[in-house]
């Protein structure tokens, strides 16, 4: 026997018909298998760009066309007032975070049914599928962070030191998204309903959300939504870190950490009670 | 010694489709729960309780150390559904299964491989899946492409790879993994002669090193050569679990024990029915036309009687039969078009009744199944032998020839009598 082999968990498996894993084992198959997920998220990169012509270079056009065409409609056009920031860093550096977190957000909810030609075959914690757009998505958002600070020396803006908190944030959006993907996946898998619905939603937050505009375009008395939008705190402090524009409260802090606690234990528990219907009705 | 797999009353219940509580759309949660009526799908075949079907029902065996278990039984009659639980693919409704091993599965060809991606690519990918890491799959890469063949396409797209050459790959993988307990479900369908041998040899090498392998095959001839035990699953439940392989694979070729099942009726026995044609009896007949269901002396010739209510024509019908003997060899296989063209028998739309003969002295002394052939030629099978639900059984025994000298079962698949003369 080969000792040299690892295996996922230890060697003794005790099947049951429900599966009796506490959310604390549920980490740890997380934790585990976690070179099981970065392989599939290289493979992920590796596919996405395998045909393409222009390859890489995709990662960078897209939001850099959506920037233009942003800069021009609500920079030139609608004149949003940005705290003094110029429109186009602005509205790239909102773009490139929302961007994140709604790839993260619809593709782990689509993850099952995509991988469903492994699932149905090979055991390995599924768990892990979810997970899987959150690194992927975070190697193309470095790529287009390249351009964000191009522009960012072109317009002079220099970032604060604040800016070395950006992979905490981005720890949190990508948390947030699997925690949402862990809710929704199971669900698509068996009803498609949600990934017909979701782009509609996904869309109506990048709305709700200040991508396109700051928060202090929104009249006072109404700033207090943005307090249970966590998204919105996130994408506040990366801007304020990378742009130097105000930080939001403490309080958007507090209600962040809620959300992210209650929709990570909220996914984790509709997984789990979800997870053995999963390959028989997907 | 504890059993490596113990498998304890394990059941899986599956909801048909068209079943009231399983909704496939939201739209169809939201509408019943808003309408207790809801819309009546064709249902086929009634069943005791047609919402749910229990695919496996209180299987409960034992397998230690070593062991290489045949797992054998008609399509439908819940292996890979078995399998399926022992690899965590899918859950039981009840019971429990305890594995004290690593378990390595190879269910279905070509194992989760991306059609975008080399093979090489896939190799590492599926390495990992499987439980490998990086420098393990390294170790092992040359080993597993030498042993798959393919290694002049080793850097090409898997999207144009043949499905045999997918499953090389995947087999390849699976093999070279080294797990305690090794679960292979039917893969020498797929792939040419020499590689199904190898995969023989390699399950062989695997179960000689002291691994558990469970293997699930239609070919019967590699249960007897590999499986020192074999649990014969029949509607979900364990028919016969031992380890008198031979013995066991013989009855389960033939069918029940005792008396011969000559006749395959549909309405006993179960329908066979397509967009061409619906099955009403397929028969092994005497002289009279009356079913055999007793031994013949090889002596005698017998008919074969198909009877079919043909509902479309097509020049592609073909009709037939084909013997197996007891170790699971083709004897024979005969069909409707076999002669030339304006040979074949006329067949019309509604009831048709086919028959042959078998000559006497044709047969060899033992037991025999007959399967009933039926196909779209080059299409598709309606009735595949080996794969049927139809079959009938044959015994001939004695009556081989007049000599005095051979009157026992002779040695040859056949037992012709040839006409000797000297001039």
């Amino acid at each position: 026997m080969s000792d040299t082999l690892t295996g996922h968990g230890a060697t003794r498996v005790v099947i049951r018909p429900r599966a009796d894993h506490t959310l604390a084992d549920c980490i740890r198959d997380v934790y585990s298998n976690r070179h099981i997920a970065w392989t599939l998220a290289l493979r992920e990169i590796q596919i996405r760009y395998k045909q393409s012509v222009v390859g890489v270079a995709w990662a960078v056009l897209q939001p850099l066309v959506t920037t233009v065409v942003f800069t021009l409609l609500f920079g030139l056009l609608a004149k949003i007032p940005t705290d003094g920031v110029p429109y186009p860093v602005f509205v790239l550096s909102g773009l490139l975070f929302w961007q994140y977190f709604s790839k993260v957000v619809s593709e782990a909810s689509g993850s099952l049914v995509k991988n469903e030609g492994i699932i149905t075959k090979v055991f390995f914690p599924r768990l892990i599928l979810p997970l899987v757009p959150a690194l992927s998505a975070a190697v193309e958002l470095g790529i287009s962070l390249v351009i964000l600070f191009v522009l960012m020396l072109i317009y002079g803006v220099t970032p604060t030191p604040y800016v070395l908190l950006l992979p905490v944030l981005l720890l949190f959006a990508g948390l947030l998204g699997y925690g949402i993907g862990l809710m929704l996946s199971p669900i698509n898998a068996i009803y498609r309903d949600v990934s017909i619905a979701l782009p509609f939603f996904v869309q109506i937050g990048m709305y709700l959300t200040p991508v396109i505009y700051p928060v202090s375009f929104v009249p006072e008395r109404y700033q207090w939504v943005f307090l249970f939008n966590p998204v919105a705190a996130l994408l506040d402090t990366a801007r304020a870190a990378l742009l130097g524009s105000p930080f939001p409260s403490l309080a958007a802090y507090g209600v962040l950490l809620l959300w992210t606690a209650f929709i990570f234990t909220l996914g984790f528990r509709t997984f789990r009670k979800l997870e053995p219907a999963i390959v028989d009705r997907i | 010694m504890t059993p490596i797999i113990s498998v304890n009353g394990i059941g899986k219940k599956y909801r048909l489709n068209g079943a009231g509580s399983a909704h496939d759309t939201l739209r169809d949660l939201l509408a019943s729960m808003i309408s207790r009526n809801r819309p009546e799908r064709a249902t086929e075949a009634p069943q005791a309780n047609p919402r749910e079907f229990w695919a496996l029902k209180d299987v409960c065996f034992d397998v230690n150390e070593g062991e290489v278990v045949g797992i054998v039984g008609r399509n439908g009659a819940g292996k890979s559904t078995l399998l399926k639980i022992l690899s965590r693919i899918t859950t039981p409704t009840t019971g429990e299964a305890i594995l004290n091993g690593r378990v390595g599965s190879l269910l279905e060809v070509g194992t989760g491989f991306h059609p975008e991606l080399t093979g090489r690519e896939n190799v590492y990918f599926n390495g990992t899946i499987l439980g490998l890491r990086k420098h393990e799959i390294k170790a092992r890469f040359d080993e597993i492409v030498a042993f798959s063949g393919i290694e002049a396409f080793i850097d090409t797209p898997i999207k144009r790879y043949s499905s045999g050459m997918k499953m090389r790959l995947a087999f390849s993988v699976a093999a070279h993994l080294e797990p305690e307990i090794m679960i292979i479900d039917e893969v020498l369908a797929v792939g040419d002669v020499d590689f199904q041998t190898k995969c023989l040899g390699k399950m062989r090498d695997v179960a000689s090193a002291g691994r558990t392998v469970l293997f699930v095959s239609h070919n019967m001839n590699a249960v007897m050569q590999l499986c020192s035990r074999i649990v014969w699953l029949e509607r979900g439940q364990v028919k016969a679990d031992s380890k008198d392989v031979h013995q066991t694979c013989g009855r389960y070729l033939l069918g029940e024990e005792g008396k011969l099942q000559g006749g395959h009726e549909a309405e006993l026995h179960g329908a066979l029915e397509c967009d061409f044609f619906s099955l009403r009896s397929f028969r092994i007949v005497g002289p009279e036309g009356v079913t055999l269901d007793h031994p013949i002396p090889g002596s005698c010739d017998f008919g074969v009687e198909i009877t079919l209510d043909i509902h479309r024509l097509s020049p592609l019908l073909n009709f037939g039969c084909v013997v197996v003997d007891e170790n699971g060899q083709h004897v024979l296989w005969s069909v409707t078009t076999d002669k030339a063209v304006e040979d074949w028998p006329e067949l019309k739309v509604g009831r048709n009744v086919i028959t042959a003969r078998v000559p006497a002295h044709l047969l060899n002394e033992g037991r025999y199944r007959m399967d009933f052939f039926a196909s779209l030629h080059g299409q598709g099978w309606f009735s595949e032998p080996g794969n049927t639900s139809v079959s009938v059984h044959l015994q001939v025994s004695g009556g081989l020839s007049e000599s005095p000298y051979w009157r026992s079962r002779r040695p040859g698949f056949i037992a012709p009598v040839l006409n000797w003369v000297a001039n």
